[in-house]
C-alpha cells in the first residue's frame, strides 16, 4: 500500500513541477482578447506540448499513443492542471473525450489511425442534433444513402461545437428510411473538407460563436468511413467510453473548486449596497458554504464513480445523476457569484471570452451554464432516463 | 483493521438478516408505546453479533473495524426506523471512550459496552439559546472530585443509560471537562423530552451539587476539547448515515406507489410531474449515498480535507432526508398524510436527525468559517 502511495505522490510531484515550468504565462488574459482562430491554435499547441510530456492521455493503451497507465494518474493530471492554473484544451473535448473512445471501441484499423491526428491537435465535432431532432434525437432526418462505395449524405446538423475548426465530424445519419427510428441509423467519420460540407457559425446567447450549423449537400462519405455496422449507429453513438466522461467531470469539479475559492476571495473586496464586504453577509456566507458543500459532494460522487470504473463496473445511471448534480450546481454557483458582482458585473465586455465557465466573468459564466443544463441530454431528458431506466417508471407516451 | 470485500458482504448480509427477521417497520410502531421504546431482545441479538463492539479496538476485545461498518448498521436501522440506543451507545459514547486516555475504569466500561451488557450515551454541549443561561453544567472542585450542577438537555436514551458522558465547565478556571458518569452512583434528576419522532427517546438530565469522584473525569482542557471535536464529527456522521437509510427506504416506497397507483387510466409514475420529482429525489439520495460512503471509507476525523468531506457529506444527507420524505408524502397524496401510513414516521425521524446535536447548520457554518478565513487567493 505504501509503495503505491509513494508512486502516486511522486507522479503528482512530477506533473506539478512540469506544469509550473511549462504552463504558458498570462494565458488567461491573452485569450480574453484572442480571436477564435487564435484560441483554437493556442489549444492545439498546448495539446501537443502536453502529449509530448506524457500528460495528455497516459491512461490510453500504448498502441494508441498512451502509456497504459491507470485512471488514477489521469485524475492527478486533471487536479494539477487545475491547481497550477494551467489551461485545459477545451476545444479538444470532443476529439479526446468522445471521438478517440469511439474509434478505439468501434473503429477499423484505418479509422484508428486518425487517433494520431487527435494527439497532434486535430479538432473534432459532433453531428448529432438537427433543427427538428433535439431531445428526440432518434427522429433525425439527415440521410446517408448507399451508392456504390460511398454514402450520399443530405441534411442539416446543428449545435455542433467548434465545427468551423474541426477536421472531422462524428456523424449520425439515417441509412434506412423505412426502419423504425432507432434502427435505421448509422454512425460515420466525416472529413469536414469533403465537397458539400458547409459550416455556418451560430451566435450564442453569450455573444460568442462556439457552435455551428453544418449543411450537408450530396456529401459522399466512403463506405470505409462508416463506424460499426450499418443500422447500428444509435447503439454505437451511445457507447462512449464512460471513463472519459468521468475524467472530464474530474476536470469540472476542480474548476468548480477554483471558482468557489475565487468567489470567497472576491467577497472580501466586493461590497454590498450597504457598503459591507459580501464576505461579512451572513446570507452570502451561507449561500457560498452550501455551494462548497455541494462541490465536496460532487467530488465524492466522481471519486466513487471512478472507483467503480476502475473495478470494471459500468457507469450506468451515474452518468445521468452526475450530469444533473453538476449542471444544477454550476448554475447556482455562478448565479450567486454574478449577483455579488452587481451592475459592475453586467458591464458588456464587448467581445465575450471563450474560456468556459471559469472565465471569472460571472454573469457570462452564469449564462453559459445553460449549455450544461441543455446540451448532451437536457436535465429533463436525464430525469426521464433516471425515472424510466433506473426507477422502472412507465413511459409517458409509447414510442413508435 | 479493515474488512475484505468478502467479509464486508458477509457483514452486510448478516445485518440485513437480523433486521429483516426481527425489526419490521410495523413492529417499531408497537414499540412506541412501551416503557423504553425499543426491543431489548433485538439489542442483545445485535450485541451477540458484535455490532456494539465495532468501534472497540481488537486489543480491548472489540471488532475494531470502523466507520464503514458502523455506516452499514446505522443505515439499515434508519431504513427500518428501528428504535434503540445503538447510535448513542455503540457509536457516540463508545467512540468517545476509545478516544479518551485509557484507564482501568474506561477499559471496564468498554468491556461492558462492547458486549452490550451496559448502555451509554453522550451529550454534546449546545450553544445557549434564548432563555438558557448556560447549557454546560458547572463543576466545582470538591474533596476527592467535583460537585456538578446544572442541566444537560437533549440526551438520547438517557433513561436506559448506565453511563452518561457529559461535558462540563470548571467553576472559576473555566477549564473544559469531560465526565463519564456512572448513573447509579451520581445523584441526578431526569425529565423526559418527548419527540415527534417516536422511535427516539430523549431526556434532560439535571445535577444539583452532585458529587463526582475524580476517577470519573475522562479528560480536561485541551484533551477535553479534542474529545468534543471528534465526538461532534462522529455524531454528524452517525445521524447522516441513519438519514441516508431512511431516505432510501421512503424513496423506494414512493417509487413503488407511483408504479401501482392508477389515475386518469395510467400509473401516476408515467406522468413527468411525478417521474421528474422521483428522479430529483433519486439524485438527492444517490449524492448523499456517495458522499456518506466516501466519508466512511476515509474514516478520518483529523485531517482538514477529510473533515471538510465529512461535514459536507453529513450536511447534505441530513438536509436531503427531510426533502425526500416530504416529497414522498406528496407523491402518495392523501394516503401519505394518514397516521396509518409510514411516510410521516420517516419525515419525523428526518427532522429529528437534522436537529440533533445542535443541528445541521453547525456543519454548514463550519464550512463557511473555513472558507472565509482563508487568505485571498488561497
Amino acid at each position: 500500500m505504501a509503495v503505491v502511495r509513494d508512486t502516486t505522490d511522486a507522479y503528482r510531484e512530477r506533473v506539478h513541477g512540469w506544469l509550473l515550468s511549462n504552463r504558458p504565462e498570462g494565458w488567461r488574459e491573452q485569450l480574453k482578447t484572442a480571436s477564435q482562430d487564435e484560441v483554437v491554435s493556442f489549444y492545439r499547441d498546448w495539446t501537443r506540448k502536453l502529449h509530448a510530456a506524457g500528460l495528455l492521455v497516459p491512461h490510453w493503451p500504448a498502441r494508441f499513443g498512451g502509456e497504459d497507465r491507470g485512471l488514477a494518474e489521469q485524475v492527478i493530471i486533471q487536479q494539477e492542471l487545475s491547481r497550477t492554473q494551467s489551461p485545459r484544451p477545451r476545444t479538444m473535448a470532443i476529439a479526446l473525450g468522445h471521438a478517440a473512445a469511439t474509434l478505439m471501441n468501434h473503429g477499423s484499423p484505418a479509422q484508428q489511425r486518425l487517433i494520431a491526428g487527435i494527439l497532434d491537435g486535430d479538432v473534432w465535432c459532433q453531428g448529432f442534433s438537427e433543427p427538428q431532432a433535439g431531445s428526440d434525437l432518434a427522429s433525425l432526418r439527415t440521410s446517408a444513402l448507399p451508392r456504390g462505395d460511398v454514402y450520399v449524405v443530405n441534411g442539416q446538423k446543428t449545435w455542433s461545437s467548434f465545427a468551423a475548426h474541426a477536421a472531422f465530424c462524428l456523424l449520425l445519419a439515417r441509412t434506412d428510411l423505412g426502419a423504425p427510428k432507432h434502427k435505421g441509423l448509422s454512425f460515420f467519420v466525416m472529413d469536414m473538407s469533403l465537397p458539400g460540407v458547409t459550416v455556418r457559425p451560430i451566435r450564442q446567447a453569450t455573444g460568442s460563436s462556439e457552435f455551428a450549423e453544418i449543411f450537408l449537400d450530396d456529401v459522399e462519405i466512403p463506405v470505409a468511413w462508416r463506424l460499426g455496422q450499418e443500422g447500428d449507429g444509435w447503439r454505437t453513438a451511445q457507447t462512449t467510453l464512460s471513463s472519459e466522461r468521468v475524467i472530464q467531470l474530474v476536470e469540472l469539479v476542480e474548476g468548480l473548486r477554483e471558482a468557489v475559492c475565487t468567489m470567497a476571495g472576491e467577497a472580501q473586496v466586493q461590497r454590498t449596497h450597504g457598503g459591507q464586504p459580501w464576505a461579512q453577509s451572513e446570507r452570502f456566507r451561507t449561500d457560498v458554504a452550501r455551494i462548497a458543500i455541494d462541490v465536496e459532494v460532487l467530488s465524492a460522487m466522481t471519486h466513487r464513480a471512478m472507483g467503480n470504473l476502475i473495478a470494471g463496473e459500468s457507469l450506468g445511471a451515474a452518468a445521468s445523476t452526475l450530469k444533473l448534480f453538476f449542471s444544477e450546481l454550476l448554475q447556482r454557483a455562478t448565479q450567486i457569484a454574478a449577483r455579488m458582482s452587481g451592475l459592475g458585473g453586467l458591464h458588456d465586455p464587448g467581445e465575450p471570452p471563450d474560456l468556459g465557465y471559469t472565465s471569472g466573468d460571472w454573469f457570462s459564466d452564469h449564462l453559459r451554464s445553460w449549455t450544461w443544463t441543455i446540451a448532451a441530454g437536457s436535465d429533463e431528458i436525464q430525469r426521464n432516463i433516471i425515472g424510466e431506466r433506473v426507477l422502472g417508471l412507465p413511459r409517458e407516451v409509447a414510442s413508435q | 483493521m479493515s474488512l475484505s470485500l468478502e467479509e464486508r458482504r458477509t457483514f452486510r448480509s448478516s445485518v440485513d438478516g437480523l433486521l429483516s427477521a426481527r425489526a419490521s417497520i410495523a413492529e417499531g410502531r408497537h414499540l412506541a408505546s412501551t416503557e423504553h421504546g425499543f426491543d431489548d431482545g433485538l439489542w442483545r441479538a445485535m450485541a451477540e453479533l458484535g455490532w456494539t463492539a465495532l468501534l472497540l479496538p481488537v486489543e480491548l476485545g472489540g471488532v475494531g473495524t470502523g466507520m464503514a461498518e458502523v455506516r452499514v448498521v446505522l443505515e439499515s436501522l434508519g431504513e427500518r426506523l428501528v428504535p434503540g440506543p445503538f447510535m448513542s451507545s455503540a457509536v457516540l459514547a463508545t467512540g468517545a471512550l476509545v478516544d479518551a486516555e485509557a484507564s482501568a475504569d474506561v477499559t471496564s466500561w468498554l468491556d461492558r459496552l462492547g458486549d452490550g451488557s451496559a448502555i451509554a450515551t453522550l451529550a454534546l454541549p449546545l450553544i445557549p439559546t434564548l432563555g438558557d443561561s448556560c447549557l454546560w453544567p458547572e463543576a466545582r472542585l470538591a474533596p476527592g472530585g467535583w460537585a456538578l450542577s446544572g442541566s444537560v438537555p437533549e440526551v438520547l436514551h438517557a433513561d436506559v443509560a448506565d453511563l452518561i458522558i457529559v461535558f462540563a465547565r470548571g467553576a472559576g478556571d473555566e477549564d473544559d471537562l469531560v465526565f463519564a458518569l456512572d448513573r447509579k452512583a451520581i445523584p441526578h434528576h431526569m425529565d423526559s423530552f418527548p419527540l415527534v419522532d417516536q422511535t427516539r427517546r430523549m431526556q434532560t438530565v439535571r445535577f444539583a451539587e452532585s458529587f463526582v469522584p475524580e476517577q470519573m473525569t475522562l479528560a480536561r482542557g485541551a484533551a477535553a476539547r479534542e474529545l468534543l471535536r471528534r465526538a461532534d464529527l462522529r455524531a454528524a456522521f452517525a445521524c447522516a448515515a441513519d438519514s441516508l437509510g431512511g431516505a432510501r427506504a421512503v424513496h423506494a416506497m414512493a417509487v413503488a406507489y407511483a408504479q401501482e397507483r392508477v389515475q386518469f387510466g395510467r400509473p401516476i409514475g408515467s406522468f413527468q410531474a411525478i417521474k421528474h420529482k422521483l428522479a430529483s429525489m433519486y439524485v438527492d439520495l444517490v449524492s448523499s449515498d456517495d458522499a456518506v460512503y466516501e466519508a466512511a471509507e476515509q474514516d478520518d476525523l483529523d485531517s482538514p480535507g477529510a473533515i471538510r468531506l465529512l461535514r459536507s457529506a453529513a450536511y447534505h444527507a441530513l438536509e436531503a432526508y427531510p426533502r425526500i420524505a416530504g416529497d414522498a408524502i406528496q407523491v402518495h397524496g392523501g394516503i401519505g398524510f394518514t397516521w396509518e401510513h409510514d411516510a410521516h414516521r420517516y419525515f419525523k425521524r428526518a427532522w429529528v436527525n437534522r436537529a440533533l446535536f445542535a443541528g445541521s447548520e453547525r456543519l454548514r457554518d463550519a464550512v463557511a468559517a473555513e472558507l472565509f478565513s482563508a487568505p485571498v487567493g488561497a
